[in-house]
């Protein structure tokens, strides 16, 4: 038995949520991910690993753009157009994506759109490779955090390659999934809205049929990823499962638990839009005029991307508090 | 060469285009001496009285703090030659989206040479079928049209065309010479020209009668007309007869690209709709009447040179008057989609700040009544301006610093100066009012809608969220696209006629360059004189058909200097403009030469000392400018030391460079060519300044943090995945 379930008062019948309940799950889950801080902020540090290359060869691109340029006070107190038309004329690769849309909330709100529409492949071939990286490090890392939460003290990078090969091929079974969900259903279905939208003279109603196709699409998507996510916890609970066996575990669950299994995304997936919210309030916008400015600016929008990695990293721990709170653990 | 027509010419093309107005004024050689070409014209100018500058304004960097003038009020009466009027009765079908009309042009030849044929515009076969010169064109620009459903076709067919004599019953048949011609490209299969012999010659002076039918289908939105849904903006939808140039010949241009011309006329239109849809029009409605379970609306405006209407049974109806002091009463009629209410007060604003900013800099408003038209959504029918009509275009989440409609609605209402009123021929000249409308619309923008921010749209455009601290370049009206060597001004002469641009061309000749010419022009004439050079111009050519050449003259001889050398190179050249900061460099020299010195050292410096000697040697610093683009323009050229001292020197821009040299206390820090960027054409303005000390570091890693902070996240998007 893990040693974090000895302090798991949230189990507790007179004081917390039914046992096996979303509620009850999410709250165990977070108490697993406050026990392993150092591990989750690993997959931070990998996404500043990956970004920071990036981003350290864009500064040469636009350090040399600047060099000697009164664009450059412009661009310290807030943005030039000007420059950046020039600029942007130039520019290939990675210098081709940057813009002023990466600005305050527009950073992330970019990217999430990229996400949703499922074009997160069509961006440039250096990012698609990073994030292709990020990708398979979270595979590791996922493994690692679960069995980590699962009660095992051994380093998180280790206990990820003893259950990569495993979790990549569950992986591997969710991105078919999802390749043919958004490379090929949401295709057909934009075709089919905009036929059917073809005479409509009122936007909202557009949106309605556009909210309802992603409603849709993302339902397909987010039921293969919890198929996937307890698929993994299955996995790592049990070496001896093989992914096939727990492709098929995991299914059974979602289909057995699927309220709790939902309950658990509408929990963290309400937390999430509301961090979202709050940092659509804090995003730095583009008038930091000094160093110490532009480090605090750093500094808060780093906050998102650390949100972002302890919420996947909490929903992995809640998923496993529900399978094990399944199996009576 | 430019060709700039002798004052005598310019005068005798505007007497032509329209009988003297109570207006017009004589006033010899007025506001100063006129020179070039232009001085040499030793006859007296009929011009529009000027109107009287007021007090002395320079524009500061962001427009007029004050209005200068007092614009004076149109008379009364007819304003226009009123040669080209219609009186038509048009049944719209909105199942088969089929018109059916008949059509009576009062046509009056008011040139000076006979004709023996009209011309009509048969705009709609320009999508008739695939082999119209419109579609052809668009596909060899990329523009591919191969999707076009079968009800998305249009077509516009004459028939019973009729010479109409002093009685009821003296009919004479047009119909059998009637026959397709296509002057501009010799394409057989268009149907966009028709031309129509006459039995007679028209004399100049005489008026004709024809009275004809036309059955016409409306696309599914080509070029900002026809249906979408149950929505409908017509226009350029009937037999339209071409405008008889001064010299004769006939300007009937098939519809390939750029825009429309017509004559001035009175228009006398009965739409019969189906009485649930409501219909804004061109000119007042004056008289509803119902016919069973359709109503037909009969509109009526002067002095206007097309007709526009549009439909739906969503529309809303909103009014609001105009009263603004020194300028007559405008009503406003607002057509509003329902997805666009919360817009409804940005619409007003939109056209009030039109109507105000146009009405003061440029003359008033001549109509007294404007009707807004808020296009459905993804019609493709918004940003178009028709005589009194316009229409918009917004989205239903519009955040208040996008601008979105006011910017669209601004330039659409201010379309009714530079289009409505001073109506060029668009077929050639597309820039003389995309160009005039353009530069007008940033100018009013900044005045009246100073706050503006970067944009983002996310989910297909539905949600949008405003970067307020993302301010978008302006002044430059979109010419900071153009950088360089590999700028899309290259693609023609401006001079070139405007539906014979090659790809790209237009737009860029037509608003951008057009733009920025008047941008610049401001910058070197100073606002007031160029106020008054626009002012004068409008007044001058208002409800008739001015050319390039009449725009440069009024410039010159209204500000009294010498342009020609500007119009030559931006109107009639395809050169670029870009000068720039080249090398700079500061050093100190000590007393005595390095290597072989003739004189001997001064007591202590050979033991380095310096003797008794206190003061600090000077920098020596020389500073080179550049010409790297063709084009030739004056320019200030200001350096910065580093003890504070500012120096501005004047450069006339000719040679491909320059060198300042200077012996000064401090080194040199910064030097910037045209610090305050009159030359908007300056096609890369970014190298126009050097600094000794740039942030570029710091600035270069505030940015890439930015971004980064976007990959990460892109990052995390992939990490769902996993």
């Amino acid at each position: 038995m893990s040693s974090h379930e000895t302090n798991d008062s949230s189990l507790s019948p007179a004081s917390g949520p039914p046992p096996g309940s979303a509620r009850a799950a999410v709250s165990r889950g977070w108490d697993r991910v406050r026990d392993a801080w150092p591990q989750v902020l690993a997959a931070y540090g990998l996404s500043l690993l990956l970004s920071l290359s990036l981003a350290a060869a864009l500064q040469v691109g636009l350090r040399e753009s600047l060099e000697h340029r009164e664009a450059a006070e412009r661009l310290l107190q807030g943005w030039d157009g000007l420059w950046h038309a020039s600029f942007s004329t130039r520019a290939e690769g990675l210098e081709a994506t940057f813009d002023a849309g990466v600005v305050g909330i527009g950073a992330v709100l970019r990217s999430l759109d990229a996400l949703v529409q499922g074009a997160l492949l069509d961006l440039p071939l250096p990012l698609v490779v990073a994030g292709l990286l990020y990708l398979l490090g979270w595979v590791w890392l996922g493994g690692g955090l679960l069995a980590r939460f699962g009660g095992d003290r051994r380093g998180v990078i280790t206990l990820g390659a003893v259950h990569f090969r495993r979790l990549l091929s569950v992986a591997a079974v969710g991105w078919i999934g999802w390749a043919l969900v958004l490379g090929s259903a949401l295709p057909m279905l934009s075709r089919l809205v905009e036929h059917w939208c073809r005479d409509v003279v009122d936007e909202r109603v557009h949106a309605a049929w556009l909210l309802g196709k992603y409603a849709l699409v993302w339902s397909l998507v987010l039921a293969i990823r919890w198929v996937v996510d307890y698929a993994k916890v299955i996995a790592v609970a049990d070496p001896s499962c093989s992914a096939g066996s727990a492709l098929r575990e995991g299914l059974r669950l979602c289909l057995r638990r699927a309220r709790a299994v939902v309950g658990i995304a509408a929990i963290l997936g309400a937390i999430g839009l509301a961090l979202l919210v709050l940092y659509s309030f804090l995003a730095p916008g583009a008038d930091q005029g000094n160093p110490f400015k532009i480090l605090v600016a750093f500094l808060i929008s780093q906050t998102s991307v650390v949100a972002r990695v302890v919420m996947r990293a909490w929903g992995l721990a809640s998923e496993q508090a529900l399978w094990e709170a399944g199996r009576g653990r | 060469m430019m060709r700039v027509r002798n004052i005598g010419i310019v005068v005798a093309t505007m007497m032509r285009a329209r009988p003297a107005a109570p207006w017009l004024l004589l006033v010899p050689c007025l506001a100063a001496p006129a020179v070039g070409e232009v001085a040499a014209a030793p006859r007296p100018v009929r011009l529009a009285p000027v109107v009287a500058p007021g007090p002395s304004s320079e524009m500061g960097e962001h427009g007029p703090s004050s209005v200068e003038v007092a614009p004076q009020p149109w008379p009364q009466g007819p304003r226009s030659p009123r040669n080209a009027n219609y009186t038509m009765q048009v049944r719209f079908d909105p199942g088969t989206k089929r018109l059916q009309g008949t059509q009576v042009l009062r046509w009056t030849n008011i040139t000076e040479h006979p004709t023996q044929e009209l011309r009509y515009h048969l705009y709609y076969n320009a999508w008739r079928n695939d082999r119209s010169s419109w579609l052809r064109r668009a596909r060899e620009q990329g523009r591919g049209f191969d999707h076009v459903p079968d009800d998305g076709w249009a077509f516009v067919d004459v028939s019973e065309i009729q010479l109409r004599g002093a009685g009821e019953a003296e009919r004479e048949d047009l119909s059998a010479g009637a026959e397709f011609i296509a002057p501009d490209d010799g394409n057989l299969d268009d149907r966009t020209v028709l031309r129509v012999p006459l039995p007679r010659p028209v004399e100049p002076g005489q008026t004709i009668e024809v009275e004809l039918r036309f059955d016409a289908k409306l696309p599914r939105t080509f070029a900002r007309t026809g249906f979408h849904g149950d929505y409908v903006l017509v226009a350029q939808w009937f037999p339209k007869v071409g405008v008889l140039r001064p010299d004769g010949q006939w300007a009937c241009h098939q519809f390939i690209q750029t825009e429309f011309f017509a004559d001035f006329g009175v228009y006398d239109v009965s739409l019969e709709l189906p009485a649930a849809w409501v219909v804004g029009a061109t000119g007042r409605e004056l008289e509803t009447q119902a016919r069973g379970e359709a109503t037909v609306h009969r509109f009526v405006q002067e002095d206007v040179h097309d007709f526009a209407w549009t439909a739906s049974p969503h529309f809303s109806v909103h009014e609001r008057r105009f009263e603004v002091e020194g300028l007559p009463p405008v009503d406003m009629r607002l057509l509003l989609m329902p997805d666009h209410a919360a817009h409804r007060e940005r619409y007003f604003a939109g056209t009030v700040a039109a109507l105000e900013h146009y009405g003061r800099w440029w003359g008033p408003y001549a109509y007294d009544h404007i009707t807004i038209v808020d296009p459905a959504y993804r019609s493709k029918t918004g940003g178009m301006e028709y005589p009194t009509l316009f229409t918009g275009g917004t989205r239903w989440q519009s955040p208040l610093l996008s601008r979105s409609p006011e910017g669209v609605t601004v330039h659409e209402a201010g379309h009714q100066f530079w289009y409505g009123m001073v109506a060029n021929d668009e077929f050639e000249h597309a820039w003389l009012d995309e160009g005039f409308n353009t530069y007008s619309t940033t100018r009013t923008l900044e005045a009246a809608f100073p706050a503006h921010a970067r944009v983002e749209r996310y989910l297909e455009g539905l949600f949008a969220v405003a970067l307020p601290t993302v301010v978008p370049p302006e002044r430059t009206a979109g010419m900071d696209a153009h950088a360089g060597m590999h700028s899309s001004l290259k693609r023609d002469p401006q001079s070139t006629p405007s539906w014979r641009t090659g790809p790209g061309g237009y737009h860029v000749n037509a608003y951008n360059k057009g733009a920025a010419t008047l941008r610049t022009l401001e910058g070197y004439l100073g606002w007031t004189s160029f106020q008054r050079v626009m002012s004068t111009y409008f007044r001058t050519y208002a409800f008739s058909h001015p050319e390039p050449q009449d725009f440069f003259a009024v410039a010159e001889l209204v500000s009294g200097q010498r342009l020609k050398w500007f119009f030559d190179q931006v109107w009639d050249d395809t050169v670029v403009f870009d000068y720039a900061v080249g090398e700079v460099a500061s050093w100190r020299e000590d007393e005595v030469p390095l290597g072989y010195a003739d004189v001997e050292p001064a007591k202590g410096e050979a033991d380095g000392t310096h003797g008794d000697r206190t003061d600090e040697p000077s920098w020596h610093s020389a500073v080179t400018v550049r010409r790297w683009g063709e084009g030739r323009f004056p320019l200030a050229v200001e350096v910065t030391f580093s003890d504070g001292t500012r120096k501005v020197e004047h450069w006339d821009g000719q040679e491909r460079w320059h060198t300042y040299r200077y012996e000064h206390p401090g080194r040199v820090d910064r030097v910037r060519v045209d610090p305050g960027h009159v030359l908007v054409l300056d096609t890369e303005f970014t190298n126009n300044a050097w600094l000794r000390e740039a942030p570029a570091g710091l600035a270069a890693t505030k940015w890439a943090s930015k971004w980064m902070l976007w990959v990460q996240h892109a990052m995390e998007g992939f990490a769902f995945f996993a």
